[in-house]
């Protein structure tokens, strides 16, 4: 009994030592890497501005020990994207930057990381106080790269950045530029992903100039142009804001919601609507 | 009854510790249970990604493919094969440790063909029970499901903060309890084919007439050894917050231990059944 317990347990240790060896690719050891890098990076990015400086070393040394021995997995990618926006929350701007350079040159061609890269960029050089070189990044991702989540946003983020820094009459022009960018992109990528996503940051940009009418209006279009479960996720919120408590329309809401109700087919979203409709009705 | 169950416990420890030959068969299961859970932990890597990646894939999705996702889905994946592997070989390895069981109560020789012939002559029998087993543990589990939502969604109305905290543990008791109870109707069917050389049909059926009889008995016989095992099922049902908490891999290690530690509550209710079993038929005598 001795002698063949001992022979199965020898069997499952040195089927465990074989398979540790020999079947643990590079791949599952970044991954594995990785995950102890993001547990602390959690934990950082709970309060970033007190974290203590051996954190950022810590999860800085793991990242850049990923990039550095598996260069060539799919877990390095987004590795160098943690690094670079480590870096920027450690304001190690520099770094980040060079890191950036290294990760746009080995992937060249992948457009959605190249975006992102240009992004990050754009965002060391605006924490550095170098505005005019981060608008040439954007510049490049609201030109070259405009079918990405980071390049679509761009005329909006810039917007936003003049608004902060309480500079109201170059916002007002770049939100109008903003406005007008998203509409011509809106008609030339009717019924696509991208005329979808270009109608709602043209919702958000109306909204950010104040202007809710015209806001309202996309808001109406959008859910008659793009019918769909997300769609309507994302847009019957507006109608709520802009509609109900911002323009004190309840009417059109009511009938915007009205004109879903007919076409839903999901139970959930039909009584949610009806008791939308019903609270909306008794307030009148 | 000429023992009582405290006796037929203790006798059957002791049985254990002179002739640990009979948790052979159980410890072969283990070992059998420990390696298809290797494979599952390194099923990320080549060559096994090439197999078990696109299944995990597909029920589970992408991210359990990977790390630290392929470790919190791990125990999942493994109770699944585990059934299979239950009615596939469990069974059988459990119906000769009975028959080391009974020869060594008669005095009989233990020749290894003669048990492993002798138990495979009876295989469809077994694998039929496997099955039928197993579809009862899910139909249970089913009830259990039903009844404990029921439970939450009536205590809920008055005792809305304590059911969110003790539902977590109520759970797995509840369900410990209700396995318990389904194990007392069936654990004599393997001993039943072995000892009394029965149909599968037959012994089924005096199993479950003997486990309402005897219920007591039986139960005892059952719930003792299995509540050193209801800690680890606990520990089971929190495994991936603890894992969280902790190091992902502790999913491996917790699965791990309940192997190990099923291998002997598992030889101690068996071979007390089969001595409940071999005890009555020298009553009856």
């Amino acid at each position: 009994m001795k002698k063949a317990t001992l022979i199965l347990i020898l069997v499952l240790i040195g089927f465990y030592a074989f398979m540790f060896f020999f079947a643990s690719g590079k791949e599952y050891k970044a991954e594995k890497a990785f995950y102890g890098a993001g547990k602390i990076l959690n934990k950082i990015k709970l309060n970033p501005e007190a974290t203590p400086p051996a954190m950022f070393e810590s999860v800085e040394s793991r990242l850049e020990n990923i990039v550095k021995r598996y260069p060539d997995t799919g877990i390095a990618k987004r590795a160098y994207v943690i690094l670079a926006e480590v870096y920027i929350t450690d304001k190690k701007y520099d770094r980040a930057l060079s890191i950036l350079d290294t990760f746009k040159a080995k992937y060249e061609k992948e457009p959605a990381l190249l975006a992102r890269a240009h992004f990050l960029k754009g965002v060391a050089y605006e924490k550095q106080g170098k505005w005019d070189r981060a608008l040439e990044e954007f510049y490049i991702l609201k030109t070259e790269y405009v079918n990405t989540t980071f390049g679509l946003q761009i005329p909006l983020y810039v917007a936003n950045h003049y608004a902060k820094e309480g500079k109201a009459v170059q916002a007002e022009e770049e939100y109008n530029s903003a406005a007008a960018f998203y509409t011509k992109l809106e008609k030339e990528n009717a019924g696509s992903l991208l005329g979808y996503a270009s109608s709602s940051f043209l919702i958000q940009t109306y909204m950010e100039l104040g202007k809710y009418e015209e806001a309202g209006r996309v808001v109406e279009e959008t859910i008659a142009n793009y019918p769909g479960a997300t769609v309507l996720m994302q847009q019957l919120p507006y109608v709520e804001i802009i509609f109900v408590n911002t323009l004190k329309n309840t009417q059109k809401a009511i009938s915007i919601y009205e004109s879903v109700l007919k076409k839903a087919n999901d139970a959930n979203l039909k009584n949610a609507l009806e008791a939308k409709i019903k609270a909306l009705k008794s307030k009148k | 009854m000429t023992s009582s169950v405290k006796q037929n416990l203790l006798a059957t420890l002791g049985l254990i510790v002179k002739r640990p030959i009979v948790l052979l068969p159980f410890t072969i299961f283990a070992f059998f249970e420990l390696l298809t859970l290797e494979l599952f932990y390194f099923s990320s890597g080549w060559p096994l990604s090439l197999v078990i990646g696109p299944v995990v894939r597909k029920f589970y999705g992408e991210r359990f493919v990977h790390y630290p996702g392929n470790l919190f889905v791990l125990p999942q994946i493994f109770y699944y094969a585990q059934i299979f592997l239950y009615i596939v070989v469990g069974v059988f390895l459990t119906a000769i440790a009975v028959n080391v069981f009974r020869n060594i109560q008669k005095n009989l020789p233990l020749k290894p063909d003669a048990l492993i012939k002798n138990s495979l002559k009876r295989y469809p029998a077994f694998l039929l029970y496997g099955i039928v087993i197993v579809a009862c543990w899910v139909l249970m589990r089913k009830a259990d499901v039903f009844i404990l939502s029921r439970f939450f969604a009536f205590a809920v109305k008055s005792y809305p903060n304590a059911v969110p905290r003790l539902g977590p543990f109520i759970t797995p008791v509840f369900i410990f309890f209700t396995n318990v109870v389904l194990h007392a109707f069936f654990v004599l069917t393997v001993p039943i084919i072995v000892i009394q050389q029965r149909s599968f049909l037959r012994a089924l059926g005096s199993s479950i007439r003997l486990g309402g009889r005897y219920f007591f008995v039986l139960f005892t016989l059952v719930f003792l050894p299995y509540v050193v095992y209801l800690p680890l099922s606990l520990v089971k049902s929190f495994s991936a917050r603890i894992a969280v908490l902790t190091f992902p891999e502790m999913n491996a290690v917790i699965t791990a231990a309940g192997v190990i530690l099923a291998l002997f509550v598992d030889c101690v209710v068996v071979l007390s059944a089969s001595r409940f079993l071999l005890e009555r038929e020298s009553l009856k005598r």
